[in-house]
C-alpha cells in the first residue's frame, strides 16, 4: 500500500500537486502557519537582540488599574456560584461582582446572597423566571459604572492574574474589547477532551495571539470576556443569543474600537467529555456564527459602501465566510468528487494531505512551545497532535452540517439556550 | 340534714382530717340532692354510677399537688356535684381536688371539685361528696387552655402562668400540643409589624428599581428609558414602538434604594417593629415564642346523668 502510494505519488506532475494541495498552500498556510512563522521569528529576533544588548527582558508591568466589573450570569449554577464569587473576590483591587440569577430553579440566588451581605462589592440581582443569558448579562449594566466589565460563566476559574493580564491592553482607548485565553480543565479525562485541550491552545492562546496582533480578532470568548464598558453602553448590550458574544465583539468592532488578545489571561473551562456532547456543542456555536452572524447580521462588515467600512473588519468576516464556510463545502465536495470519480484514490489524496498537514502542525507546535509559559505541561497537552488531522476533519463535517442547517433552517433560532418566549419574540436575521 | 353526715365544719384542728363519726353509718344519698337545692336553687336529678376514678390534689393557684392522687370509685353523680369512694387520703372541707373519671367511651375526663362532705369508711377508704368547681374547673375552662391575643399588651398570652400548665402535663391530665411560633420582639416579647427595609438605617422609605427586559432585542433599562412617547413603550435598543407586556416584555425588580440614608442593595432587610416598646430590629434578632393548645377531656355532667338516666 505504502510503495503504491510512494508511486502514485512520483506519477503526478507539478500541476497535479498544485492543483492537489493548492488549497492548502494558498489557505491553510498563510491563515494557520505563515502568520504564526511571521510571529515568531519577529518575536525571536527581537527577544535575541534585547539578549545581545543585555537589555532587560520585557516583563509584563501591572500599572495599570482600571476599575472593574465581573457580571456572573447563570442559570441554575447553584453549586458553583459561591466558589466562583470567593474565588474572584480579592483578585483585584478596583473590584465588583454583578452575580445574576437568571431565573434558576435549583436555589442559586440563596447561595449567592450571602456574599452580597459579607462583601460591600458584591451585588447579587436575581429575576423569576428565566429570560436568557444576553438579559441577565443586560442586566447587570444599570448597575455599574465601572470602565470595564468583565463577563465569567459560572463553572471558569480565572487564573490569578488574569484580570491584571485582561485589562493592560485597555491603556489604549481605541480597545474595545479583549479576548483571553480559555484553556481546559479536564483535558486528560479522555481523547475527546485531550483533543479538545490541544485544540484550546492552538486555536485559542496562539491562534487568537496571532489575530489580536494583527489587528483582525473578532471573537471574545463568553466564558471570559473583557470589554469596555463605554464600547458595551454605546451598542447597548448584548442582543440575544446564542453567539451573543461573537455579535457583541462585531458591533464593537463597527463602532471603530479594536480587539485585543490577553494571550495571558487565563482561565479554566470544562469540555464535553464524550463525542456526542462535543459534536452538539459544536453545531450550536457554529450554526451562530458564520452565517448568523457574519453572512446575514453583520454582513456590512464586508460591504466597502459601508460608512463605518474597514478593511480589518473587511478581513474578519471575509476570512470566516471564505475559510469556513466556503472551503468547508469545498472539501467536502472535492472529497466526494473522488470518490465518485476515481475511489482508489481517495487514501492516496488522504494520506498525502495527512502528511502536508503533519508538517504544518509540527510547526505549529514549536512556536506554541516558544509563547508557553507552562511547557511541560503543554507539551503532554501536545502529543495528541498526529491525531490533529482527523480531528480538524470531523471539526470540518460538523461545521458544514451546522451552516447546512442554518442556512435552510436558521436552527439557531430554535436553540434552547434561550428560552421560549425570547425566541418567539426575538428579530430573525 | 341526717345526723349520720360527718361535716367538715367538725374536721379535726390539723383541719386535714376529717372527723369521724363512731357510728360510721352510710351517707344519706339525699345530702348531694340538698346540697345541689342549696347551691342551685333546685334539687337535681342524681344517678348512680360506678366507675374508677382518681382524685389529685390542687392548690389554690391551679397547680397539681401529685402527692395526693388517690383513686377509687363513684357512686353518684348530678350535675352539681359527685359521690365518690376513694381507697385512703386525707380530705378537708372545701379542698379544691380534680377528679378524673373513667367513662366506658370517652377515657378519663376531668372536672374541677371542692370537697363539701367526707366520711370515713372501714380500711381507711373515705367517701367525698364533691360539687364542681374551683381553681381545676377554672383552668379547665375551655378558654383557658388557648393562648389568646392581649390588646394591651400587643402579645399571645396564656391566663395562667406556664408552671400551672406544666403540672398539669407532668400529671398526664392534659396533652400539650403546638398551635403556632410567631415572631416576637427580643426585649419585650410583644407583636411587631414588619416590613422589608434599608440594612442600614433600618428604615422602610424604600425605593425599588423597576426595569424592563425587552424579549426581542435582550435590551434590559429602567422603566423611564423606555417611556419616550406619552402612553407607550418604546425600546430605546430596537426602536420597536408599543410594547405590550407579557408579550413583548417583562417587568424586572432592581435594586432598592433607601431615601433616608442613600443605601443601595439588591436585598433589603426584614426588620420588625414592635407595637408595644417601638424596638425596631433585625427580624432575624427576633425571639420566637411557641403558642401551645392544651387538650383534655372534660367531665361534663348534663350529658353523664341525661345518658345514665
Amino acid at each position: 500500500m505504502f510503495i503504491n502510494w510512494i508511486h502514485w505519488q512520483s506519477q503526478l506532475t507539478w500541476p497535479d500537486v498544485a492543483l492537489l494541495l493548492l488549497g492548502t498552500m494558498l489557505v491553510d498556510m498563510p491563515r494557520y502557519t505563515l502568520s504564526r512563522v511571521v510571529m515568531f521569528v519577529y518575536d525571536f529576533v527581537r527577544d535575541v537582540k534585547r539578549a545581545v544588548s543585555g537589555a532587560d527582558v520585557e516583563r509584563q508591568a501591572y500599572d495599570y488599574c482600571p476599575s472593574v466589573c465581573i457580571i456572573l450570569a447563570g442559570y441554575n449554577e447553584a453549586d458553583s456560584v459561591a466558589v466562583s464569587i470567593e474565588s474572584l473576590v480579592g483578585k483585584y483591587p478596583r473590584l465588583e461582582i454583578i452575580v445574576i440569577d437568571d431565573g434558576s430553579l435549583d436555589g442559586m440566588i440563596n447561595n449567592a446572597r450571602p456574599f452580597g451581605k459579607k462583601y460591600d462589592n458584591v451585588l447579587v440581582l436575581g429575576r423569576p423566571d428565566r429570560g436568557g443569558k444576553s438579559s441577565a448579562m443586560n442586566f447587570a449594566l444599570p448597575y455599574t459604572r465601572a470602565e470595564i466589565v468583565i463577563t465569567v460563566d459560572c463553572d471558569t476559574s480565572l487564573d490569578p492574574a488574569a484580570i491584571w493580564e485582561c485589562v493592560q491592553p485597555f491603556r489604549d482607548p481605541l480597545v474595545g474589547a479583549v479576548s483571553a485565553t480559555v484553556f481546559a480543565r479536564n483535558p486528560y479525562v479522555n481523547l475527546c477532551t485531550w483533543m479538545q485541550a490541544y485544540e484550546y491552545l492552538q486555536s485559542i492562546f496562539i491562534g487568537r495571539m496571532v489575530a489580536g496582533r494583527a489587528g483582525v480578532l473578532g471573537i471574545t470568548s463568553g466564558a471570559f470576556a473583557c470589554l469596555r464598558r463605554e464600547a458595551v453602553e454605546r451598542t447597548l448590550g448584548w442582543d440575544v443569543g446564542p453567539g451573543e458574544d461573537l455579535d457583541l465583539t462585531l458591533r464593537i468592532r463597527k463602532l471603530g474600537y479594536t480587539v485585543r488578545c490577553a494571550a495571558y489571561a487565563d482561565c479554566l473551562t470544562d469540555v464535553p467529555t464524550r463525542w456526542k456532547q462535543l459534536w452538539k456543542q459544536r453545531l450550536r456555536w457554529e450554526e451562530a456564527s458564520v452565517v448568523r452572524q457574519h453572512c446575514r447580521k453583520h454582513l456590512d462588515l464586508a460591504n466597502p459602501a459601508d460608512a463605518a467600512f474597514r478593511w480589518k473588519n473587511f478581513f474578519v468576516s471575509f476570512e470566516l465566510i471564505l475559510i469556513n464556510l466556503v472551503f468547508g463545502y469545498v472539501i467536502l465536495f472535492y472529497i466526494v468528487w473522488v470518490v465518485t470519480n476515481n475511489p482508489t484514490q481517495l487514501l492516496y489524496v488522504g494520506g498525502t494531505f495527512y502528511i502536508l498537514s503533519l508538517c504544518l502542525e509540527v510547526i505549529h507546535v514549536l512556536t506554541l512551545f516558544y509563547y508557553s509559559r507552562n511547557r511541560l505541561e503543554h507539551l503532554v497537552t501536545c502529543l495528541v497532535f498526529p491525531l490533529t488531522p482527523f480531528y480538524q476533519s470531523w471539526l470540518i463535517t460538523n461545521r458544514v452540517v451546522a451552516y447546512t442547517r442554518e442556512i435552510f433552517w436558521r436552527t439557531s433560532f430554535r436553540d434552547n439556550f434561550v428560552p421560549q418566549h425570547v425566541r418567539d419574540s426575538t428579530w430573525k436575521w | 340534714m341526717s345526723n349520720t353526715t360527718i361535716h367538715a365544719d367538725s374536721a379535726t384542728t390539723d383541719g386535714l382530717r376529717p372527723s369521724v363519726d363512731s357510728t360510721r353509718a352510710s351517707i344519706n344519698p339525699n345530702d348531694l340532692a340538698e346540697l345541689c337545692e342549696q347551691q342551685i336553687g333546685r334539687r337535681d336529678t342524681r344517678v348512680a354510677i360506678e366507675r374508677p376514678v382518681e382524685v389529685i390534689g390542687v392548690g389554690l393557684d391551679g397547680t397539681l399537688d401529685e402527692s395526693l392522687r388517690t383513686s377509687g370509685c363513684s357512686r353518684e353523680i348530678s350535675e352539681g356535684g359527685i359521690l365518690v369512694e376513694l381507697t385512703g387520703g386525707q380530705f378537708y372541707n372545701s379542698q379544691p381536688l380534680l377528679l378524673g373519671i373513667h367513662l366506658a367511651t370517652d377515657g378519663v375526663s376531668y372536672a374541677g371539685v371542692l370537697v363539701k362532705r367526707i366520711q370515713l369508711l372501714a380500711n381507711h377508704a373515705v367517701r367525698l361528696g364533691m360539687e364542681f368547681g374551683g381553681p381545676a374547673a377554672e383552668v379547665l375552662t375551655t378558654g383557658m387552655l388557648m393562648p389568646h391575643f392581649d390588646r394591651e399588651l400587643m402579645a399571645f398570652v396564656m391566663p395562667h402562668s406556664s408552671r400551672i400548665y406544666d403540672s398539669w402535663v407532668d400529671a398526664g391530665v392534659v396533652e400539650k400540643t403546638i398551635l403556632d411560633r410567631v415572631l416576637v420582639c427580643h426585649r419585650c416579647g410583644a407583636l411587631p409589624t414588619v416590613r422589608n427595609a434599608c440594612r442600614q438605617c433600618k428604615s422602610g422609605r424604600l425605593t425599588t428599581d423597576r426595569l424592563i427586559h425587552h424579549f426581542a432585542c435582550a435590551y434590559v433599562g429602567f422603566v423611564t428609558d423606555f417611556e419616550q412617547a406619552p402612553g407607550e413603550l418604546t425600546c430605546p435598543k430596537c426602536r420597536m414602538p408599543k410594547l405590550v407586556v407579557g408579550s413583548d416584555f417583562e417587568y424586572l425588580t432592581g435594586q432598592h434604594r433607601c431615601r433616608s440614608c442613600g443605601w443601595r442593595d439588591s436585598e433589603a432587610e426584614l426588620c420588625g417593629h414592635c407595637l408595644r416598646c417601638g424596638n425596631r430590629f433585625e427580624l432575624s434578632q427576633a425571639r420566637e415564642q411557641e403558642l401551645y393548645r392544651y387538650d383534655v377531656h372534660q367531665l361534663d355532667p348534663l350529658a353523664v346523668t341525661t345518658d345514665m338516666a
